[in-house]
């Protein structure tokens, strides 16, 4: 009964719970489905936002998509390994795809097969790596295997991390510009070897005509020297005026293809204008002798110093201006006027007016006589003669300078051409002789006679002067002709003061000196040394010192420097600056410029001495050219500048400057490995020819000595 | 008290003493909910209070051993109704670590009105780990029952030292060393 009371109560207990648990289970279930809705609302506004922003996203995206692709630059993003994540449709356009060909593709491989730009993408690939953009030039292969330049800007694209995962790159089609860059310099080396070809041409021309051109100048003057009736001095004199002019024209026009070629040197040396223009009114007053016309010079008192500069190119082109003034003046003045138009601490400006009382220019003519080949008037030509290139060249030859020049003139009154150019300060007097210790001399020479010299010179003519003046001052000395047999020489004799030229077959100067310097035994260890250097370059006159010499004499050298020199260093004069002799040219516009005065003034007016030194030009020189134009042929350089080099002081003594430049013209262009065959070429012939018209005038300048 | 609580009490007592002493314990007292009780139901504490020290007086049992039985019980109920608690952990310490961390946090999602007791986590060296239990209810002793069914389930052992730290049981210490085999 008991059981079945506690049963009942189970029971009943159990279905109070149960409803009680359902009762629970239907609010749950009313909250759960309003939860629900809550979160279906909550939900749908949700979605709504998103696609919204979506929405205003994409449209600004479009936006910018469609400014670049109407800039008609192509976008492609791609990821780390370069495999294509979008294709944008101007891109695909420009390289003949559709997009979703390219989706998933290795932009590398479809585009640059070749892997020519594999280096490019290496240096792009770690800029991106470092997050860093990216602008470079690469050549495309299209869909049908064509090639297309383009321009590519590489930006990184960023994930929400920071962490770079690609690239997107802007395209612009470049080939056209591609195109004509490569057309463009095609047609410049194009142009340049015409214009190379030009010069070539003009250059073998003007040499080919002035190798028989010398020779007829050269025999003109010879003919003067033999017996000539009136009318054979006639013919001679039309004769020697119209080979003149040929050969003028002739550098005219290699002076011009040297310009425009911007093959132009100019020096930097000083020079004295006064004595320029004395020279030029001796030259001119010669040419206008036969006519009522006076030459005047007149230099600015202001202008004391030696000035700095070109003295040949500045004598070019006052030559030039006075040869016009002398051709149309018929009577009454031509010259120069020399102003100083502003002075500073180390540049004077120098304005020349080269003047006339000729025939003049009309003014609308002023502008056109500068220009090539242009004269004021084509009457003139048949009248005066002339082609029109000398005006050009000194208009060249001053603008190149820094300087200006403007014509001024009245028909039938006169002319004015007024030349404007810079020139350095030496700050040396004009009038100013070097400074020498005339007093000392004697008591020197007598010194030096008690002196035991050694002479090391290789060169032939160097050697005849060097030892005709110890001769003179009645010095004790021995001669070695290279540096192996000057040690030979002081291992066996105690010396008072060595001569070392530098440039010597077997061993050099420098190597010499080391050696007698560096030898404990050699009883001339510490004997004085003086360089001797042809070539007035700092880094010889360094190299010189350096390898222990104590002093250094430039090359042409007169006796009293060397006298100075020897002085200075044995000790008898106190350490001062020798001042080096400052030597002017002289103006002759024709023909190679001869002068003895150096070998006079060397040997002390020795005419045996003299004649000896040109008997060994004349029979030396040939063969220096047959070596120089073999060397040049087998274009061995160093034997090149080894020939010129020793040509050069023979040139200097016998007073050839032009040609003594020329040389040194040579040895400079090989020096800094600049061969221009055509160029250097060119200068041995001028050399050559030079020395040839020389040889038949120095013969008959032997026959007077 | 969660529902759960009561049904499991009565299963426990049940097998213990038979449907008998569940109906003695229902009818000897005054019970607002009568004694019917579902697991998804929540009811008074004091309910809770009156059956066990009732069933204490009718069994002859000390309230404490019986709530420290009934916390050994309702593990096993733990056990099978959450295992996705138990595997969250890999030993003993990690699991006591995770109650008021994780466990706790995600029954008050489910029962917001659920009132449950804190605890605090402190460990002292590789093997020793400090508990200390905060409850109003003072029912530390179901709260022993429960660590000590923890290392079974783990299969590790342990030595739980108890400390009350005030007089009325509201807060208590466990401390407990871990002991390697």
């Amino acid at each position: 009964m008991n059981e079945i009371d506690v049963l009942k109560r189970r029971i009943l207990r159990e279905r109070m719970a149960r409803k009680e648990a359902e009762a629970i289970l239907e609010k749950k279930a009313l909250e759960l489905y309003k939860a629900n809705e809550d979160l279906r609302q909550l939900n749908e506004s949700l979605e709504q936002k998103v696609a919204q922003r979506t929405q205003e996203l994409q449209r600004s995206e479009e936006k910018y998509r469609g400014i670049i692709e109407g800039m008609e630059l192509g976008l492609l993003e791609v990821d780390l390994n370069h495999k294509i994540v979008r294709a944008y449709d101007w891109f695909a356009d420009m390289t003949g795809y559709s997009p979703e060909e390219l989706i998933g593709q290795n932009a590398k491989e479809v585009f640059t097969p070749d892997g020519k730009f594999d280096e490019v993408f290496e240096d792009e690939d770690r800029k991106r790596e470092r997050g860093q953009a990216g602008v470079y030039e690469i050549q495309l292969r299209k869909k049908d295997g064509s090639l297309i330049w383009v321009l590519i800007s590489g930006a990184p694209i960023v994930d929400t991390e920071g962490k770079t995962t690609g690239t997107l790159g802007i395209h612009y089609d470049i080939t056209a510009r591609k195109t004509l860059e490569q057309e463009l310099a095609k047609a410049k080396v194009t142009a340049e070897q015409a214009q190379k070809a030009e010069q070539q041409f003009l250059a073998n021309m003007s040499h080919e005509i002035r190798t028989p051109m010398n020779a007829v100048i050269g025999m003109t003057h010879l003919l003067y020297e033999t017996s000539l009736s009136e009318t054979q001095k006639e013919y001679i004199d039309a004769l020697r005026f119209s080979a003149d002019s040929l050969m003028g024209l002739i550098n005219n026009i290699l002076d011009l293809s040297k310009i425009e070629a911007g093959e132009l040197d100019f020096e930097e040396r000083s020079f004295n204008l006064g004595q320029m223009l004395k020279g030029l009114q001796r030259t001119f007053q010669f040419k206008v002798k036969d006519k009522p016309v006076s030459v005047d010079m007149a230099i600015d008192e202001r202008i004391s110093n030696l000035l700095i500069g070109d003295p040949t190119r500045l004598n070019q082109i006052l030559t030039n201006l006075l040869g016009n003034a002398s051709k149309f003046t018929q009577n009454g003045t031509i010259g120069v006027k020399a102003f100083l138009k502003e002075e500073k601490v180390d540049k004077y400006w120098i304005e020349l007016h080269v003047h006339d009382t000729g025939i003049g220019i009309p003014e609308d003519k002023l502008e056109l006589i500068f220009e090539n080949f242009k004269q004021a008037d084509i009457k003139v030509t048949r009248k005066y003669g002339g082609t029109g290139l000398g005006l050009t060249i000194v208009k060249e030859l001053v603008e190149i300078q820094g300087g200006t020049i403007k014509a001024e003139s009245n028909p039938n009154k006169g002319s004015v051409f007024k030349v404007v150019l810079p020139f350095g300060n030496s700050g040396i007097k004009a009038i100013e002789k070097p400074k020498v210790y005339e007093k000392n001399h004697i008591q020197l020479k007598e010194f030096l006679k008690e002196q035991y010299i050694l002479v090391v010179e290789d060169n032939d003519m160097n050697q005849k002067l060097i030892t005709k003046i110890l001769d003179i001052w009645e010095c004790t000395f021995d001669l070695a002709i290279n540096g192996k047999e000057a040690i030979d020489f002081t291992t066996s004799h105690k010396y008072d003061l060595i001569l070392m030229d530098i440039h010597m077959p077997e061993m050099d100067g420098v190597e010499a000196t080391k050696a007698i310097r560096n030898s404990e035994d050699n009883i001339n260890q510490d004997v004085p040394i003086i360089a001797m250097t042809a070539a007035a370059l700092l880094d010889e006159k360094n190299r010189a010192l350096a390898a222990g010499m104590n002093d250094y004499l430039t090359k042409p050298f007169s006796p009293d420097l060397l006298l100075d020199k020897i002085g200075k260093t044995v000790g008898f004069y106190p350490k001062e600056i020798v001042a080096e002799k400052v030597e002017e040219t002289s103006a002759l516009v024709e023909g190679p410029i001869i002068s003895f005065n150096y070998l006079y003034e060397f040997s002390n007016g020795d005419r045996l001495f003299v004649k000896d030194m040109v008997t060994t030009f004349i029979k030396e020189s040939p063969k220096a050219f047959e070596e120089l134009h073999h060397a040049f042929k087998r274009k061995n350089w160093k034997i090149v500048h080894k020939r010129a080099h020793s040509l050069k002081p023979n040139f200097m003594m016998l007073g050839m400057k032009a040609q003594e430049e020329t040389a040194a013209q040579i040895e400079k262009l090989i020096k800094r490995e600049d061969y221009q065959e055509d160029i250097i070429f060119t200068l041995i012939n001028e050399l050559e020819s030079a020395a040839e018209q020389a040889y038949p005038i120095l013969q008959q300048k032997l026959t007077e000595l | 008290m969660k529902g759960i609580v009561f049904t499991e009490f009565f299963e426990m007592v049940e097998q213990a003493h038979g449907y008998e002493m569940v109906d003695n314990l229902i009818m000897d007292n005054d019970l607002p909910s009568g004694g019917a009780y579902t697991t998804i139901g929540t009811y008074d504490h004091s309910e809770m209070v009156t059956l066990v020290v009732d069933l204490g007086k009718k069994t002859d049992t000390s309230v404490p051993a019986l709530l420290h039985a009934f916390g050994k019980y309702l593990f096993g109920t733990f056990e099978k109704g959450y295992p996705m608690f138990f595997k969250a952990a890999d030993n003993a310490f990690d699991f006591l670590e995770s109650i008021e961390k994780y466990i706790h946090v995600e029954v008050k999602k489910l029962y917001p009105d659920a009132q449950l007791p804190s605890f605090s986590t402190k460990r002292i060296g590789d093997n020793k780990l400090e508990m200390i239990y905060y409850s109003d209810r003072s029912m530390a002793d179901f709260a022993l029952g429960l660590i000590e069914k923890t290392f079974d389930h783990y299969e590790e052992k342990a030595v739980i030292e108890r400390t009350d730290l005030v007089e009325n049981g509201s807060k208590v210490q466990f401390l407990i060393e871990k002991i390697s085999e």
